[in-house]
């Protein structure tokens, strides 16, 4: 690590830096106790479509899986069975994302990239960072559902859902007519 | 709509598909041929009558009498059989390279045929899995309706008379108190003592006082049960198996995160379902000439039956994907004189630490789904021994026993393997799996001062049961997709040639 | 052009030689101490000399971590000894073979099979066995379908020949499955006629005995593995009648002076006093009829066979001090045991009998050791090809027979 690098940690935002190092357990030593973890753990929409008993987080990078364990069992309460973690790949953007993101920093920039234009890879300009994703399986009894916190105002994300159904008719005109493709256009 | 279809079939696609299948050129020329005739034939004419040919003898042009031009009869738009949601033109092909199969004449031909030679991604099953919950999916995935709580009426029918079982009890607490007994110096001699971790023991233990139970029933019952005395046993053999199934279609891979696949990993683009490949090694493992008889019947409506809807991308619930060659392994090599599955007993103590399961309940479902995929994947992999298929489905039900236990708790099941084609949609094929399972049971409770206290005599005379169920012999052909000149390992009495003279050395 | 300032250019280098020659070497004034500083009785330090770092050697602040470790040395054995013992186990290769295990444990070895032994030989026999063991042979070598990877081939008539690497079933496991498999076979046949085998007998695997005994003023301990160990709780019948044991006052032993036959038994330092016969002494079951062991090594037969004699004194002289108590000097009764070792083709049989317990000189009675083999099959490897291409042939009746006679003895009455 070059020198100049070494302050980098105290420019990142607190949330986004390393923890600090643990001391070394020696045996017979009290057992080390963190009260006020620099962890944080957020429940997101699960990407997939998984099994009710299933919740998805996006974590700390340095946490383990024990540290989720721990961390929802003992601040929160909610009883876990499993914890699965891992690490994923940042998300490509565009220029356009990116300056969006600027001007208003509640732009979704974490969400999907566009299918086609990720395949392409075209006009992007740079990956967000890597993070941890953390999938955790609870008993039975405890359920979640997510509240509706957009009920009456959703500008944010309105239009690209308009898009995205305009191109999904399309799509179905275009399905309809695939089984006659080899036809030509006189018989279809 | 017939117009299309012509269209196919001059396009000369057959050839394009026995190309891929890495024939020498004369084998493609001659199979061409015989899939795509000529389209129009001169009747009575032959090439040695070809005019430019007998110009020179005489310049009477041979008349074609009756010139009739044959069409091949118009395909119909789907193969015989029942497709699902499988389109028209990739039914073709399955149907297509089932027939093609159907050319090979030995059984191993047919397994590499079957497993490419190139990988393909897969989702690894181990099938002891630490996950939490998976008996649905495992259901799903096997395509397998569970009977809970009994096994089938043939062991409600056998009776295990008090003479037999009042000679093997006194024998059983025997070999319990006998592991006490050895004075066992670990390590190699005369090096330092190599003081075992207690998981290893435990394993140790629990394989070899299940292997004396075994021998002890085995031996015991052997007077009175002919066909115990012809089984092969084996210990700690590889069981693997490979197949599709179907459901996954609607299921989309778009995760905000995620490259944006539009279908989860080992996805098959051809049948529309994943593909799955299982692995284990089971701790004991008894075969038999002929295959166990039917627990029902296939007309029976417990075939039928609805099976938990679990389709959800398997990535969520921990599986994984890897790519590797296809593999059927039922237990042993191609030529084995026993081929069919009798009874397998695996013990979870190398796999799983029950100490370090995070819920109660965990040791019931890891063993009801083990004891589903274990069952499943081994008759799986015998069926595609005796020349089944994904293309050809069974003409009998296969069925066979398993027991997971780990010498002190026993849990029995009983499986029948009504069909392979899982690959097809459940709405077409109305056939289900069906596995019977008994509840953990527990041998005995535990042993004080050299006594064995808390006895059950239930379990162990299931356990005897499992011994006296005799295989059948059937009257119809066993294996009806191989060729007529097979000779079935059974039948064969030398395997090795004897020597003229018996001499010494 | 001006050629006058190329003409009247100075010459640097013989300018800068004469300037290097005069002041190009460096003058240190003298660093020494001035006289009238020493004078004064001043210490003086010398800067060039580096003062002395004080080395202060990291040490655990537990002395217990299971982190920092060390490996265990011989010394913390719990069975150490100072001084050291000859000590017989598996890994003992003795290079004069039985020729010196006559004289190490005092026996007469007979080549042939003793004749109670002989009597049972196609006795109690069932209509398939023949065609059962040619199919456990094939299981064991061909239908099992482990993936373990082989040890490299090597062939002498073909140097330079590169063998591909395989993987397959190996030499121990092909072994194993086989003997376990006649042994169960040997069970099930034997109880349609004997039903007391599953009364009388039992099975152990993985069995260890330890005893010690003096040859020639020598102690001797001996440890003895076998794999398969079938025990009854009534004591094994002799071979041999007294007038046999009479017989072989009249034998004299081989002779090695000026060597000692101890000459390939190695000095060890972790060895034990007492005896042991692998089983707790409340065992109701523990009299040796036949144990089985696995020669998993390339050695000849005869250094194989020398092995198995001595395990069979070490089952014999446990069992006679477990009788007799530890001190016992004159044997009431002899004592007798079977032993079978193969290497999953040929195998080997010894029959012994404990006749004396004085080892120290040659002369008396001897105890009877006979030793006999049999070929099960004959196990062709191809020359250059893989060995998927192994042949199988001439399959021998004869060695099961006799396998099947050890395992009868005793039971037949």
């Amino acid at each position: 690590m070059a020198h100049w690098m070494k302050r980098a940690g105290s420019i990142l935002p607190f949330w986004k830096r390393t923890i600090p190092p643990f001391p070394v357990y020696w045996k017979g030593d009290p057992k080390n106790r963190v009260f006020l973890p620099t962890f944080w753990m957020k429940l997101v929409k699960p990407d997939r479509e998984m099994p009710p008993d299933y919740l998805q987080f996006i974590v700390h990078k340095q946490m383990s899986t024990h540290d989720v364990k721990n961390y929802l069992e003992k601040i929160y309460e909610v009883p876990v069975l499993r914890v699965r973690t891992e690490i994923r790949r940042g998300i490509p953007f565009t220029k356009e994302m990116w300056l969006k993101y600027v001007r208003n920093p509640g732009y979704p920039i974490h969400q999907r990239f566009p299918r086609d234009a990720e395949r392409e890879m075209s006009g992007v300009i740079n990956f967000t960072d890597e993070f941890k994703v953390a999938y955790v399986q609870v008993p039975e009894e405890v359920k979640f559902t997510w509240p509706d916190i957009f009920k009456e105002n959703k500008p944010l994300m309105e239009k690209a859902l308009e898009e995205r159904k305009k191109f999904s008719k399309e799509q179905k005109r275009l399905e309809k007519s695939k089984g006659s493709k080899d036809l030509p256009a006189w018989f279809r | 709509m017939a117009a299309c279809m012509r269209l196919q079939q001059f396009a000369g696609k057959n050839a394009v598909q026995i190309c891929r299948r890495h024939l020498s050129g004369a084998k493609i020329r001659k199979k061409v041929r015989e899939r795509n005739p000529p389209t129009i034939i001169h009747k009575n004419t032959t090439m040695k009558e070809w005019p430019f040919y007998s110009a020179t003898a005489s310049f009477d042009y041979p008349k074609p009498q009756g010139d009739v031009a044959e069409y091949p009869p118009i395909k119909e738009r789907f193969p015989p059989g029942k497709w699902g949601c499988i389109p028209d033109r990739k039914a073709w092909v399955m149907y297509e390279k089932g027939k093609d199969l159907l050319d090979i004449p030995h059984v191993a031909e047919r397994l590499e045929e079957l497993c490419s030679k190139e990988q393909v991604i897969v989702y690894q099953l181990p099938l002891w899995q630490r996950e939490h919950g998976l008996v649905e999916f495992f259901q799903y995935i096997t395509k397998t309706h569970l009977v809970k709580g009994e096994l089938p009426d043939i062991y409600g029918s056998i009776e295990v008379d008090d003479e037999t079982f009042n000679f093997i009890k006194p024998l059983v607490l025997e070999v319990i108190l006998q592991e006490k007994a050895q004075v066992v110096q670990y390590g190699r001699p005369h090096q330092p003592i190599k003081h075992r971790t207690p998981l290893q023991e435990r394993i140790k233990r629990e394989e070899e006082s299940i292997r004396q139970i075994v021998n002890v029933i085995r031996t015991s019952l052997c007077r009175k049960k002919p066909h115990l005395m012809k089984l092969l046993q084996d210990k700690k053999v590889r069981i693997e198996a490979y197949w599709l199934r179907s459901g996954y279609e609607a299921i989309e891979d778009n995760g905000y995160f995620n490259t944006g696949f539009k279908h989860p990993k080992g996805f098959d683009q051809v049948t529309k379902a994943l593909k799955f490949q299982s692995s284990h090694t089971a701790n004991v493992v008894l075969t038999a000439e002929q295959p166990l008889p039917e627990f029902i019947s296939k007309e029976d409506p417990l075939c039928t039956e609805e099976i938990p809807q679990f389709r959800y991308n398997p990535m969520t619930v921990g599986q994984h994907t890897a790519p590797s060659k296809p593999r059927f392994v039922p237990g042993y090599h191609l030529g084995q004189a026993c081929e069919f599955a009798y009874l397998t007993i695996n013990t979870p103590g190398r796999e799983i630490d029950e100490a370090s399961l995070p819920h109660p309940d965990d040791m019931k479902t890891i063993t009801l789904q083990a004891g589903i995929g274990i069952s499943f994947s081994q008759l799986l992999a015998k069926a595609h021994y005796l020349g089944f298929s994904m293309y050809h489905n069974l003409t009998y039900p296969l069925t066979c026993q398993t027991i997971v236990g780990d010498g002190r708790r026993f849990s029995f099941f009983a499986y029948q393997l009504n069909t392979l084609e899982q690959w097809k949609s459940d709405e077409v094929i109305p056939q289900r799996n069906i596995c019977w399972a008994l509840d953990e049971l527990a041998l005995y409770d535990t042993v004080e001062d050299g006594e064995v206290k808390g006895f059950n005599d239930e379990v162990l005379k299931t356990l005897i049961k499992c011994f006296l169920i005799e295989p059948e012999e059937r009257e119809f052909n066993l294996r009806p997709y191989l060729p007529e000149d097979y000779e079935a390992p059974v039948n064969k009495k030398e395997y090795i040639a004897e020597e003229v003279k018996h001499g010494r050395n | 052009m001006r050629v006058t300032v190329c003409l009247c250019r100075q010459h640097y280098g013989r300018r800068w030689k004469e300037i290097w020659k005069r002041e190009g070497k460096l003058k240190i004034p003298s660093t020494d101490v001035p006289r009238w500083i020493q004078d004064l009785g001043i210490q003086v330090v010398d800067p060039t000399v580096p003062p002395p770092v004080e080395k202060k050697r990291w040490t655990l602040p537990v002395p217990d971590d299971p982190r920092f470790c060390k490996p265990t040395y011989p010394n913390d054995h719990p069975d150490f000894h100072e001084q050291k013992r000859h000590i017989f186990n598996l890994n003992t290769y003795l290079l004069e073979g039985t020729k010196q295990i006559k004289t190490l444990t005092k026996t007469q070895v007979i080549e042939g099979q003793p004749k109670p032994l002989a009597d049972l030989i196609g006795k109690v026999d069932h209509p398939l066995q023949d065609e059962l063991i040619q199919r456990y042979i094939m299981q064991a070598n061909v239908w099992n379908p482990a993936t373990y990877k082989l040890p490299k081939r090597i062939n002498f008539r073909l140097p330079g020949w590169k063998y591909k690497p395989e993987t397959g079933i190996t030499m121990g496991l092909m072994m194993r499955t086989l003997v376990e498999n006649l042994i169960r076979l040997c069970d099930m046949i034997a109880v349609e006629e004997y039903p007391q085998v599953l009364t009388e007998r039992r099975h152990t695997h993985d069995h260890v005995t330890w005893t010690h005994f003096n040859t020639q003023g020598v102690p001797i301990h001996v440890l003895a593995h076998s794999d398969h160990m079938i025990s009854s709780n009534k004591p094994l019948p002799l071979f041999a009648d007294e007038a046999m044991i009479d017989s072989s006052k009249a034998i004299v032993l081989p002779d090695f002076y000026p060597m000692s036959p101890l000459i390939d038994v190695k000095l060890h330092n972790v060895w034990r006093e007492d005896t042991c016969n692998g089983w707790t002494p409340e065992y109701q079951f523990p009299h040796v009829h036949n144990f089985v062991f696995l020669n998993n090594d390339t050695w000849p037969n005869d250094r194989r066979n020398a092995r198995a004699i001595m395990f069979c004194l070490a089952h014999c002289l446990t069992q006679a001090k477990k009788l007799y108590g530890e001190d016992v000097k004159v044997l009431p009764k002899p004592i007798s045991v079977n032993c079978t070792h193969t290497n999953g083709i040929v195998f080997h049989f010894v029959n012994f009998q404990l006749n004396t317990l004085d080892f120290e000189n040659q002369e008396g009675v001897k105890n009877i050791a006979w030793i006999d083999s049999c070929r099960m099959y004959r196990k062709i490897l191809p020359k250059r090809a893989m060995l998927n291409k192994t042949e199988y042939k001439d399959y021998n009746p004869v060695a099961f027979q006799m396998f099947k006679a050890r395992y009868l003895h005793g039971l037949v009455k």
